[in-house]
């Protein structure tokens, strides 16, 4: 076979000829079918799970804006008693947990899962069951939070919720538990949508679709998912530790077993810090796409903005120690964290300026419904923006630490760089589901929602200049805050207003038309996402030569629709999708994909099953949740992952022949699993930190003196099984590579109870020595790593079992691999974690004696 | 065209991932040295923290140093391609600029121990 001329290059003839064969988009309406009616759950297609998402989103933002609303309500006077005190802690923890955790972060998710396999003109991305699980998680799990509320039982401390506050003695109720472990459950959801957005994007674009022709929301979502990638073991890690000590009294927070609070707090802010940025960042994408197409003209300095968006992922990491400002840190380590807070604005500014360029350099922009958002956005950002230059010198956060001016410095950052962009994007990509909103409706919106925002917080700067604490529910008359709250509060009112007018504008006037084509390119916009498109998403895959195909080549559209692009129909008879190198984006194999199932479904209920029933206690019923998500888990992977070679290979277009199943470290699966290595992996180094944090402020001996410590054979043996178990695959592995398949079913059901072995060795030399978790914050550090371990253990147990089932099934052998790769890679990590927590915690505290 | 390779990502990344290191490393040493009270220590006749400090700043100067340079060398090496900005060049472009941002960002770390005090 000789290969063909290069058929991405701009000179090749169009991959695919006319006429196109009879049936052919008849074939892909059948594949692709939305289901209706009571199996409409099933549902996998991403535009219709992105627009679930969005819409479940908005409803976390308008029910947590009615909390505020209420809140605004009773600080509107002095000595209001609408809310007491209690109810208004519970309130305002509400507020900022559902606005970060199930507003904020889901909703960018959200437009992430709904506009990305069409702006990467994928059909879909590689794991839609993936993005739908996630999806109904974080909408059970999300009410279930929310409902806490109602029964007075929501969290009432704060949405950072630090310990001693948190800690069993002043937080006796479940009240706390809810927050620990509904938002750990919605972080498990948000960790699920993000592996399927940075495979999708470095796997799934367009053939042609460098790196370099990418559309910067893209490039923003890939550092959005891979900081959740990044951030979010942190606050899992953290709250694990804390529901230990709620739940076990194993002391990491109590400071008279060698705990510190101080730990909690460097966890959650190494999230939480990010976590703004996470917010930040898609949004700042979306400007990049609305602005150029509002100005006529590619975005000026697009280079500079994709170095922008890689080095705020990475420099926001350095901001966590900015919020513990007031609590004793070395003033040198805290020059670091100011150094990093002045480092970031660079990447930021660099922004800014690449929007007001390509604003001023364009052809008349159109004051539209987005551009106006866009414009809101500018300003109140660059506000935000200043306050927090303040807020980031140290001696005045000294100053303003949890007053008013924080609150108004956070609301305006928040909303002014992550609602205004949110909003103008709905109005701007409302038409790629169906048609236009109602511009007279969004230009209402946008007034009163900016009048609104400013006539709420700006007072805000004055009333905590003024003393007014932030997190109190009264204040008292005569020290001049009257005023300020009046006017925020009828300025809280007016921006309902606005949000009213968006839901009414969404109700009336929003549609999926699927199958209607969409409503076509009203904004003349230049990128793939206002191709024509269907269930199927756009009827052939465009080959691209640029960043805005659409306005170099306007005759896309009709090339694309009339079939002549890749893959026009379907090669497999099944749901397809085109997957590519992730620098080039040259086609490397037809990936088939699992359509509509119950199996996700069930899974995502059986785990939010789980946790709701851990937060109220009801423990059989949680093992038997946790059972069922399990099973329902393996029925989804059995019937949706790893379909083998239907056929050899298949022709995409131009020639070019393309495999239509792939395993190896080019496939879609494995890159899945190294990312959920990643998460793993940084779950880990943050058991490492903790170890490391308590060990620091433990100077009397970590081990504290007399603590009994096991006979150096248990972790001998335990390290024996754990290299055994490892060795074993490896030479699987290998066998395999050489044909023979009829290894994998010793090997494994060899390797398990090794494995096992050594987690139950090390776990009964602490056991059988005397150590109990309770004792200090060593023994618990010790005994957290044995749960992770523990935890790891029964996963692989369950891996484990599968493989063994599919091989007697005869679906592993040397070609159809995936899923046995899959196994491997994660036993080898938890083999190696193993190792290393033994060096943790058995080598390191006899080195430091 | 490397068609399947995903080093040029990494590469592009490379300078952050030196500054995230430094980052941790001279966060960790002064967090250690003052708990632990070595904030006055002498080092072969250096103050302990800011000469620690400082040599794993200059280090990792040189580690950008050095992505700096052999970017600029596939710079050269691939200038032949058609490709222009749209191309292999790209990448190499961002590997510079995430570098040299990288650069200003270590050095910035690195400054305030001239001028604070550690452990106060
Ligand atoms: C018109 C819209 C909004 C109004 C009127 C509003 C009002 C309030 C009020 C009254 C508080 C309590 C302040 C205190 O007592 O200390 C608060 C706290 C907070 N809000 Fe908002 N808010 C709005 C939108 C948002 C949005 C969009 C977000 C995030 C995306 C957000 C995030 C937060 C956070 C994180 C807190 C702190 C909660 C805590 O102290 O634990 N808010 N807001
Ligand atoms: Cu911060």
């Amino acid at each position: 076979m000789t290969p063909p001329a290069d058929p991405l290059s701009p000179d090749a003839p169009l991959p695919n000829p006319l006429p196109r064969p009879e049936g052919e988009v008849e074939k892909l309406k059948e594949i692709w079918k939305t289901p209706f009616g009571w199996r409409f759950p099933t549902v996998v297609n991403n535009n219709w799970i992105g627009v679930l998402y969005v819409g479940t989103a908005l409803l976390f933002f308008v029910l947590a804006g009615i909390l505020a609303l209420v809140m605004r309500l009773q600080l509107a006077v002095p000595g209001n008693a609408i809310l007491d005190h209690e109810t208004y802690n519970q309130f305002f923890t509400t507020h900022g947990t559902i606005m970060m955790f199930l507003f904020a972060v889901p909703a960018m998710e959200a437009m992430g899962v709904y506009l990305l396999p069409a702006m990467l003109a994928a059909r879909d991305l590689p794991f839609p069951r993936l993005s739908a699980y996630a999806y109904w998680a974080y909408l059970i799990g999300g009410l279930f939070f929310f409902g806490s509320l109602f029964f007075g039982l929501a969290p009432n401390t704060g949405w950072y919720m630090y310990p001693p506050l948190t800690s069993k003695p002043y937080s006796p109720g479940i009240n706390a538990d809810f927050w620990l472990l509904g938002i750990g459950f919605i972080e498990i959801s948000a960790i699920a949508g993000a592996i399927e957005i940075i495979v999708g994007i470095l796997r799934n674009r367009a053939p042609g679709m460098t790196l370099a022709r990418m559309p910067l929301f893209c490039w923003a979502m890939l550092v959005f998912a891979a900081m959740i990638v990044f951030a979010f073991p942190a606050i899992i890690w953290a709250t694990i530790l804390l529901e230990l000590e709620r739940a076990f009294d194993w002391p990491f927070f109590l400071p008279d077993r060698g705990g510190d609070p101080l730990l909690w707090q460097h966890l959650f802010w190494f999230f939480g810090h990010p976590e703004v940025y996470i917010i930040f960042l898609p949004a700042a994408g979306m400007v990049s796409m609305i602005i150029p197409t509002m100005a006529r003209t590619p975005l000026v300095g697009y280079g500079l903005v994709a170095m922008a968006l890689v080095a705020t992922g990475f420099l926001s990491f350095g901001l966590w120690v900015h919020h513990m400002y007031t609590t004793g840190i070395p003033q040198l380590s805290l020059s670091f964290f100011s150094s990093a807070s002045f480092a970031v604005t660079v990447p930021t500014g660099v922004q800014v300026f690449a929007w007001l360029a390509t604003l001023a350099v364009g052809r008349r922009v159109t004051l539209n419904v987005p551009t106006l958002y866009m414009l809101g956005f500018l300003f109140i950002f660059v506000l935000g923006g200043l306050t927090g230059v303040m807020v980031a010198v140290v001696p005045f956060d000294w100053q303003a630490h949890d007053t008013y001016f924080i609150v108004a410095h956070l609301h305006y950052v928040l909303i002014g760089g992550m609602v205004f962009p949110l909003l103008g994007a709905l109005y701007y990509w409302a038409p790629t589901a169906g048609r236009k909103l109602s511009d007279r409706l969004g230009r209402w919106s946008f007034w009163l929602l900016f009048g609104g925002i400013n006539l709420t917080f700006f007072p805000m700067h004055l009333s905590g200049l003024r003393g007014m604490p932030r997190r109190v529910y009264t204040y008292p008359s005569g020290m001049g805050l009257e005023w300020p709250n009046l006017i925020s509060s009828i300025g809280a009112f007016v921006a309902a207003v606005g949000v009213a007018c968006v839901v009414v504008d969404l109700l009336r006037n929003f549609r999926m038309e699927t199958g209607g084509g969409g409503g076509g390119n009203p904004w003349s916009a230049g990128t793939l996402e206002w191709l024509p498109n269907d269930t199927y998403a756009a009827r052939s895959i465009p080959r691209v030569h640029g960043r805005e195909p659409l306005w170099e080549n306007p005759r896309l559209t009709e090339e694309v629709e009339q079939g002549r692009h890749f893959l026009p129909g379907t090669v497999t008879g099944r749901r397809e999708t085109i997957v590519t190198s992730p620098v080039a984006a040259v086609p490397q194999y037809v990936q088939v994909i699992p359509g509509p199932s119950w199996a996700h479904v069930v899974a995502a209920a059986g785990t939010a099953g789980l946790f709701t029933m851990l937060t109220i206690q009801l423990v059989w019923l949680a093992l038997a949740f946790g059972a069922l998500a399990v099973l329902a888990t393996l029925w989804w992977l059995w019937t949706g992952t790893d379909y083998g070679p239907l056929r050899d290979d298949a022709e995409i277009g131009g020639g070019l022949r393309v495999p239509v199943y792939l395993a190896g470290p080019d496939s879609t699966a494995w890159w899945a699993m190294i990312v959920l290595l990643l998460v793993d992996g940084t779950v880990f180094a943050c058991l490492l930190f903790t170890h490391g944090f308590l060990w620091l402020v433990n100077p009397e001996g970590w081990p504290p003196p007399g603590t009994p410590l096991p006979h150096a054979v248990w972790p001998l043996f335990s390290a024996m099984g754990y290299t055994g178990s490892a060795v074993l695959l490896w030479l699987a592995d290998r066998a395999l590579g050489h044909g023979r398949a009829g290894v994998i079913l010793p090997a494994v059901l060899l390797a398990l109870p090794l494995l096992l072995l050594g987690f139950g060795a090390d776990l009964w030399g602490y056991w059988s020595a005397g150590l109990r978790p309770t004792t200090h914050s060593f023994a618990s550090s010790v005994y957290a790593n044995l749960f992770w371990q523990g935890l790891h253990a029964a996963i692989v147990f369950v891996m484990a079992l599968y493989l063994a089932a599919r091989r007697l099934a005869g679906m592993v052998d040397p070609v159809r691999r995936v899923t046995f790769d899959c196994v491997r890679l994660f036993w080898l990590y938890a083999a190696t974690q193993g190792l290393a927590g033994l060096v943790l915690t058995h080598l390191v505290p006899h080195a430091l004696r | 065209m490397e068609v399947r390779g995903f080093a040029p990502i990494k590469a592009a990344v490379a300078g952050m991932v030196v500054w995230a290191v430094h980052f941790g490393i001279v966060y960790g040493i002064t967090g250690i040295a003052c708990e632990r009270g070595y904030g006055t220590r002498i080092l072969l006749g250096q103050p302990l923290i800011p000469a620690l400090v400082l040599a794993a700043t200059a280090l990792a100067l040189l580690f950008v140093g050095w992505i700096v340079v052999s970017a600029y060398r596939r710079l050269d090496s691939e200038l032949s391609g058609e490709d222009g900005e749209d191309g292999p060049q790209f990448t190499v472009w961002l590997t510079l600029a995430i570098a040299l941002l990288s650069a200003l960002a270590i050095l910035w770390e690195g400054i305030p121990v001239l001028l604070v005090h550690p452990c106060a």
